[in-house]
C-alpha cells in the first residue's frame, strides 16, 4: 500500500502553481503598474486639501468649464466637428477630369471596390487613440451611406466576409513575418460572375479605394517580396481589378481613393481611365465623413500635398541610402568585437548623400538647372527611365498640389521687408461656379552663386516659406490674405567657411504659386527664362506678376547668434559627416553638377578606431575632482509641496530648497518613465500622467466620473492636417487635444511628430506632417502653442533625424551640418524654440556614431543653449534595453536627458542612485537633481497641479488591483499550507494504519 | 533499473515525462534566451533545481518534493512569460518597441513545454507512483 495521499499532494500542487502564477503576477504587474493603472483608469495619488476652501487652484481652465460630463460631452462633439474638418480641409483632390466630381444628384448607386473598402485604413499602426476600433470610428461605407448613397452590399459583403486581410503590422504566428508585407487585395478571381452581375444596378460609379500601409517599427518595402516592385506602386491584383472594372462596361464614373499616408505612384491614372481622384490620407475615426461630402459636393475640397508625388518613388535620391538601403560596417566583425553592445543597435548606417535635395528641392531644383541648361541637370544620372532627366517624366504631383471644384485667381498685392519681418499680401478670387477654400502658398529662391558654389552652399531653387488659407469664398468673392514670413528661414547655413548661417549675395525672389512648380515657373518667368511646362509636360508662361525680387548683400553675422538666445551658433556636428573622417568618402548632392554627384550606391563606411570608440557610447567618467554626495543636501524635508513651485521661475532659489528634500533614491526615481511617473508623497510630489500620439492622445474616459468610457479621439493623422494649410485647425487641433488631457488627468502628451518624409517609404510619415522641414516647421507651431497655453505639455518626438524605420534602433544618420540644420533641425526648431514646448523625445537614432539622447551636441548645445529649452528632455523607449546602447544611463543623464522612456520597471532610477551611493559621486548627483528640475518644472506649471496648494496634502491611492493579488497570495498559501498539512496528516495515518 | 522501478506504480512515468520535457524546456530556452539576449539566470536556476529534485522524486518518493517541483517549473514558465511582456505588447500593437515581436512564436512554444512540465508535475501528484 503506498504511503502517499495523492488527492492532497495534487491540490497542493495546484495550489502552489497557482500561488507562483500570483506571485510573479503581482510582480510583474508592480513593475508594469504605470501601464496597468493607466489601462484600468486608475489614479494612484490624491489631493487632500487642508487650508483656504476658497483658494483658486485652477491654474489652467479648460476651454468647456468644469471638468463634467457634460462638458465632455460637448468636448467629444467638438473634437469629432474638427476631425471631419480637418478632413474636410485635407483631402487633396489630384484629378477630376471633365468635372466627375463632385458626383451630382442622381449619381447615388455606387460600387465599392477595393478590399481597403472593408478595411479602411484609418490610421497606420503606433501610439495614440484607437477610437476608430470603437463604436465611435466611421467608415466609408457608413459615411457614405448617411449621405444618401446606396451601396452594393453584394459586392460589399463579399470584401467584408473575405478571408484577405492587408497586413496591419501586426506579427503573424504562422508565417513568422509581420503583416504588413501583405497588400490586402483580391486576386480577381474573388470577383465571379455573380459578383459582377451585382454591378449593373449600382453602376453610377465605381469608387475604388487603394490602401499602402507602414506603421510604427514598419517601413514599406522598396521592392516587396510579391513582385519584386515598390510597395508604393500599383500592383497587378490592382491593375486587373481596375481592368475589369473597364472591362465591364457599366459604370459611368470611376473614382480613386488613394488610403495612404504615403505616397503611392499615380502614373497609371489615365492608363486606367480613372475620371477623378482624391487623396484621403489616413482620416481617423471620423474623417470618412467628410470624404463622402467631398464626394457628393457638400464639401468643395482644399488640401493641398504636403509630399511629392513622384512617378517612381525610388528615384528619389533619398532612397540610394535611405530605407532598406541602410549599410552595415565594412569592418562589421571588427565593430561587433570591440563593443559589447547588443549587435542591432550599432550594426547600420546611412549617409544622407542627397544633402538638402529631399523631396521637392531635389525634383524642383533639378528642374530649373534643366531650363536654365546648368550643372548637368539633363545627364541621365538619376533619371528613372535611363534616358534624359526630365521633370515631367518624373513627377506626377509637385509639392502643394490640390485642385478644387472651382478656380482661384492669386495676385500678389505687396511685399514689405521690415528686418526679419516679410509682409506679403496677396488676394485671392474665387473665378468658378462654386464656393469654396483655397491655400495661399508662399515659396521663396535665394542666390545660388560663386560664393555658395565654392564654399558648398546648396540652394533649393524654390523653398516653401510660409502659408496661409481663405475663408469659404463664393463666387466672384475675393479675400486678401496678409501673411508674415520669417527672412530667417531664408538664410542657408554654411557649414565650410563661415561655420554659421549666411544670407547670400545676390537675387531673392518670393512667390506664390498654386504648388512648388507653379511658384518656381513664376520664378522662372520674373527671371525671364522660356520653355517652362508643367508637371504634365504641357508648356507654361508662369506669372511673373505673382513675384517679389531683391537683394541682399553677404551677411555672415546676422544669424551667427541664437534668435532665441545669446549662444553663438556654429558647427557642432562635424563628427557626423563621414568626411571628416576620411575626406572624400561621401560626395554629396551637388546642383552644381548633378551627373558628377547624384548617389549611385549606397555608401559603406569603414570605422575606424577612433570612430569605434565613438560609437561604443558610455563617455561620462567620474572626474577626479568630482564633488561627493556629502556635498549636497539630499532628505532634508522641509514639508515643501510642489505646488509651492507653482509658477516660479526654473532659476528661482526656491527649487533648491526643494530638490534638498528628495533623499538619493527618490530623486533618482524620476529618471524613470512609465507613460508618467508615481506620486512622492513625502515631497508633495503628485502622480503624472502622459498621453502619446499626435493624433489621438491615447485614453478612455472614466465612466464613474464623466457616464462614458469612450476612448479619446482619434483625429485624421498628421500628415491630413498639414495637407489642409489651416493654421487655425492646427490650432484648434491642439486645443482640443488639450482639452481631452485634462480630462484624461494627462500632463503631456508627446506630439507632435516633427521627423520628415525623407523618402516615400518612411513608415511613419503618415504621423509626420511633410517632406519639407519648413513646412513642419510651421505645422508645429500652432498645435504645440495651443497645447501649452492649457497648461498641457506637448512633447515633439523623435528630435532628431528619426526619419525611417528600418533598423531605427540604434543607425547611424550621417550628413553635412548644411543639411542637418536646414532640415532635420529646422523641422523641430519650430516646437521646440518658437512654440515654446517644454518636452521633447529624442530619436532611436544617432547623429553620426552618437545617440542622440548622449550627444552633448544637441541635447545640451543646440536644444538648450542655442534654442534655449526649458523642460524635459526624454529618450525614447528603453523597454528592455538592458544590454544594448540605450543603456548609456550615464553619458546620457551628462548630455541633458532628464527621463528614460518607458523603464516600467524603475531599474534605470535604482540603477543610478546606487551608482551614486556607491562611487560617491557628487557630479552624478548634480546632473540628477538637474533632470530632476527639468522635469518637475514642467510638471509644477501643468494643469496636473490644478485642484492643488500649498496647504495640499498628496495622499496615496492603492489601485484596487493589488490587495486584490494580495489576497489571492495570501489564499493560495493558506490553501497550500492546508493541502500540505492535510496530506501529512493522511500519511501519518497510512503508516499508522500500515 | 530493474531496482529503480521496483515497487513504482505507472505514475513514476508522468514523473519520468515531467523530467524529460524539463529538461527539453531548459535546453530550448538556453538555446533562444542567450542568443536574444534575454536570459533571465532565475528562470534558469528554477528549472535546474526542478530537474534535480525531479530526479530525487524518481528514485525517492517524497509528496512535499513533488510540490517543491511543481513550485520550481510553476516559477520558470510564469517568470519567463513576465519577462517577455514588451514582446507580447509589441505583437499585439503591431510595433517593434518594447520587445521583440518577431520572438513570440519562440516565446510561447518555450512557455509550452515549461507548461507542460508544470501540468506533468501536477498530474504525477495525483496518480498512483507506488505500489
Amino acid at each position: 500500500m503506498s504511503k502517499h495521499s495523492r488527492l492532497w499532494t495534487g491540490m497542493a500542487s495546484i495550489s502552489t502553481c497557482c500561488l507562483v502564477l500570483s506571485g510573479v503576477g503581482l510582480n510583474c504587474m508592480l513593475g508594469y503598474s504605470g501601464t496597468v493603472n493607466q489601462a484600468l483608469g486608475i489614479t494612484t495619488s490624491k489631493v487632500v486639501n487642508e487650508g483656504d476652501e476658497t483658494e483658486d487652484t485652477t491654474y489652467f481652465e479648460s476651454d468647456y468649464g468644469e471638468l463634467t460630463a457634460e462638458n465632455l460631452t460637448t468636448l467629444i462633439g467638438a473634437t469629432y466637428e474638427e476631425a471631419v474638418q480637418e478632413e474636410a480641409e485635407g483631402a487633396v483632390l489630384l484629378k477630376n477630369d471633365n468635372n466627375a466630381l463632385p458626383l451630382s444628384d442622381s449619381e447615388t448607386r455606387v460600387t465599392l471596390f477595393g478590399h481597403a473598402v472593408a478595411q479602411p485604413l484609418y490610421k497606420s499602426s503606433s501610439a495614440g487613440s484607437k477610437g476608430y476600433n470603437s463604436s465611435e470610428g466611421i467608415d466609408l461605407y457608413t459615411a457614405l451611406s448617411n449621405q444618401g448613397f446606396e451601396i452594393n452590399d453584394t459586392l460589399y459583403d463579399a470584401y467584408k466576409n473575405s478571408s484577405t486581410e492587408r497586413g496591419t503590422g501586426a506579427y503573424d504566428f504562422l508565417t513568422n513575418t509581420t503583416s504588413v508585407l501583405s497588400m490586402g487585395e483580391e486576386d480577381i478571381s474573388f470577383y465571379t460572375d455573380d459578383l459582377k452581375s451585382s454591378f449593373a444596378d449600382y453602376s453610377d460609379v465605381a469608387i475604388v479605394m487603394f490602401a499602402r500601409e507602414g506603421g510604427e517599427g514598419m517601413e514599406l518595402a522598396l521592392e516587396d517580396s510579391f513582385e519584386g516592385i515598390s510597395q508604393l506602386a500599383l500592383h497587378q491584383e490592382e491593375k486587373d481589378l481596375l481592368n475589369m472594372i473597364n472591362e465591364s462596361n457599366v459604370f459611368k464614373k470611376v473614382i480613386v481613393l488613394i488610403n495612404s499616408g504615403n505616397p503611392m505612384e499615380l502614373e497609371w491614372l489615365d492608363e486606367y481611365g480613372v475620371d477623378a481622384c482624391l487623396w484621403i490620407g489616413e482620416p481617423g475615426q471620423r474623417g470618412f465623413e467628410a470624404v463622402a461630402q467631398i464626394l457628393n459636393g457638400t464639401v468643395n475640397p482644399s488640401g493641398a500635398l504636403t509630399d511629392t508625388y513622384a512617378a517612381d518613388s525610388l528615384s528619389s535620391p533619398a532612397v540610394v541610402n535611405g530605407s532598406f538601403n541602410n549599410q552595415t560596417w565594412a569592418n562589421l566583425d571588427e565593430v561587433l568585437a570591440a563593443i559589447d553592445d547588443d549587435d542591432a543597435g550599432i550594426s547600420y548606417s546611412t549617409v544622407q548623400a542627397e544633402g538638402i535635395y529631399v523631396g521637392y528641392k531635389y525634383y524642383e531644383t533639378r528642374y530649373e538647372d534643366s531650363i536654365l541648361n546648368q550643372g548637368n541637370a539633363t545627364s541621365s544620372v538619376g533619371s528613372s527611365f535611363g534616358t534624359e532627366w526630365n521633370y515631367a517624366s518624373e513627377v506626377t504631383y509637385p509639392f502643394g498640389y490640390g485642385l478644387s471644384y472651382t478656380t482661384f485667381e492669386k495676385k500678389l498685392d505687396n511685399v514689405s521687408i521690415n528686418g526679419d519681418e516679410i509682409t506679403v499680401d496677396v488676394t485671392v478670387t474665387n473665378t468658378g461656379d462654386v464656393a469654396g477654400k483655397t491655400s495661399v502658398q508662399i515659396y521663396a529662391q535665394t542666390p545660388y552663386g560663386d560664393y555658395e558654389k565654392a564654399n558648398l552652399v546648396e540652394k533649393s531653387a524654390i523653398q516653401f516659406l510660409d502659408f496661409g488659407k481663405t475663408e469659404i469664398l463664393e463666387p466672384g468673392e475675393s479675400q486678401t490674405l496678409t501673411i508674415t514670413c520669417d527672412k530667417y528661414l531664408l538664410a542657408s547655413y554654411d557649414y565650410t567657411n563661415a561655420k554659421g548661417y549666411i544670407m547670400s549675395e545676390g537675387d531673392y525672389y518670393l512667390a506664390v504659386g498654386d504648388n512648388a512648380h507653379d511658384a518656381l515657373n513664376n520664378v522662372l518667368a520674373a527671371k525671364g527664362a522660356a520653355e517652362l511646362f508643367d508637371e504634365n509636360g504641357e508648356v507654361v508662361t508662369g506669372n511673373a506678376e505673382n513675384v517679389y525680387a531683391w537683394s541682399e548683400t553677404l551677411d555672415t553675422e546676422t544669424y551667427k547668434t541664437s534668435r532665441y538666445t545669446d549662444e553663438t551658433v556654429t558647427n557642432q556636428f562635424d563628427e557626423a559627416d563621414p568626411n571628416y573622417w576620411q575626406d572624400g568618402t561621401v560626395t554629396y548632392l551637388s546642383r552644381n553638377d548633378w551627373e558628377g554627384t547624384y548617389p549611385t550606391s549606397a555608401t559603406q563606411l569603414t570605422l575606424s578606431e577612433e570612430m569605434i570608440e565613438l560609437l561604443a557610447g558610455n563617455y561620462y567618467e567620474k572626474s577626479e575632482d568630482a564633488l561627493s554626495v556629502s556635498d549636497f543636501t539630499q532628505g532634508e524635508n522641509k514639508a515643501i509641496p510642489l505646488a509651492a513651485l507653482i509658477g516660479l521661475e526654473y532659476d528661482d532659489e526656491a527649487w533648491e530648497e526643494y530638490l534638498n528634500q528628495f533623499t538619493v533614491a527618490e530623486i533618482s526615481s524620476l529618471l524613470s518613465d512609465n507613460f508618467g511617473t508615481t506620486e512622492i508623497t513625502s515631497v508633495g510630489k503628485p502622480a503624472v500622467v502622459a498621453g502619446d500620439g499626435p493624433d489621438g492622445v491615447g485614453g478612455t474616459y472614466n465612466e464613474e466620473k464623466y457616464g462614458t468610457s469612450v476612448q479619446d479621439t482619434c483625429f485624421p493623422t498628421e500628415i491630413v492636417l498639414a495637407s489642409t494649410f489651416n493654421k487655425d485647425l492646427m490650432y484648434n487641433r491642439g486645443k482640443l487635444m488639450a482639452n481631452e488631457c485634462m480630462y484624461l488627468g494627462m500632463e503631456e502628451d508627446w506630439m507632435p511628430g516633427i521627423n520628415i518624409h525623407r523618402t516615400p517609404f518612411g513608415g511613419r510619415n503618415f504621423e509626420y506632417y511633410s517632406e519639407d522641414s519648413v513646412l513642419t516647421y510651421l505645422c508645429s507651431i500652432p498645435e504645440v502653442v495651443a497645447m501649452e497655453e492649457r497648461g498641457v505639455h506637448a512633447g515633439a518626438k523623435h528630435v532628431v533625424g528619426n526619419d525611417q524605420e528600418n533598423n531605427r534602433e540604434g543607425i547611424a544618420v550621417f550628413f553635412n551640418e548644411q543639411a542637418f540644420r536646414e532640415t532635420s533641425l529646422r523641422a523641430a526648431e519650430g516646437c521646440i524654440a518658437v512654440a515654446g514646448g517644454k518636452a521633447l523625445m529624442h530619436g532611436f537614432n544617432r547623429l553620426g556614431l552618437v545617440w542622440c539622447s548622449e550627444s552633448t551636441a544637441l541635447c545640451n548645445q543646440v536644444i538648450e543653449n542655442e534654442w534655449g529649452f526649458t523642460g524635459q528632455q526624454e529618450t525614447d523607449a528603453v523597454a528592455g534595453a538592458e544590454g544594448t546602447y540605450k543603456w548609456h544611463l550615464t553619458s546620457a543623464i551628462a548630455a541633458g536627458v532628464d527621463q528614460f522612456c518607458l523603464d516600467f520597471s524603475g531599474s534605470v532610477g535604482r540603477t543610478i542612485a546606487a551608482q551614486i551611493e556607491e562611487t560617491d559621486d557628487g557630479d552624478l548627483l548634480a546632473l540628477v537633481r538637474k533632470s530632476a528640475h527639468d522635469y518637475l518644472y514642467t510638471v509644477a506649471n501643468s494643469n496636473i497641479m490644478n485642484g492643488y496648494s500649498v496647504d495640499s496634502k498628496i495622499v496615496s491611492v492603492t489601485p484596487w488591483w493589488q490587495p486584490l493579488m494580495i489576497a489571492l497570495i495570501v489564499l493560495f498559501a493558506a490553501l497550500d499550507v492546508f493541502f500540505i498539512f492535510m496530506d501529512l496528516k493522511k500519511r501519518k495515518t497510512i503508516v499508522l494504519e500500515k | 533499473m530493474k531496482n529503480i522501478l521496483e515497487g513504482k506504480a505507472y505514475g513514476i512515468c508522468v514523473v519520468a515525462l515531467s523530467f524529460i520535457v524539463a529538461v527539453i524546456a531548459l535546453i530550448r530556452y538556453l538555446l533562444w534566451a542567450p542568443a536574444h539576449n534575454t536570459t533571465n539566470f532565475l528562470v534558469v536556476a528554477a528549472l535546474v533545481i526542478g530537474i534535480i529534485i525531479n530526479v530525487i522524486v524518481v528514485f525517492k518518493d517524497e509528496d512535499i518534493l513533488l510540490v517543491a517541483l511543481t513550485a520550481c517549473y510553476s516559477f520558470a514558465v510564469f517568470r519567463h512569460l513576465a519577462d517577455q511582456v514588451g514582446s507580447f505588447v509589441d505583437a499585439f500593437q503591431g510595433i517593434n518597441m518594447f520587445g521583440d515581436a518577431t520572438q513570440v512564436g519562440n516565446i510561447i512554444s518555450i512557455a509550452i513545454i515549461m507548461g507542460a512540465s508544470v501540468l506533468l508535475a501536477i498530474i504525477s501528484g495525483f496518480v498512483k507512483r507506488e505500489k
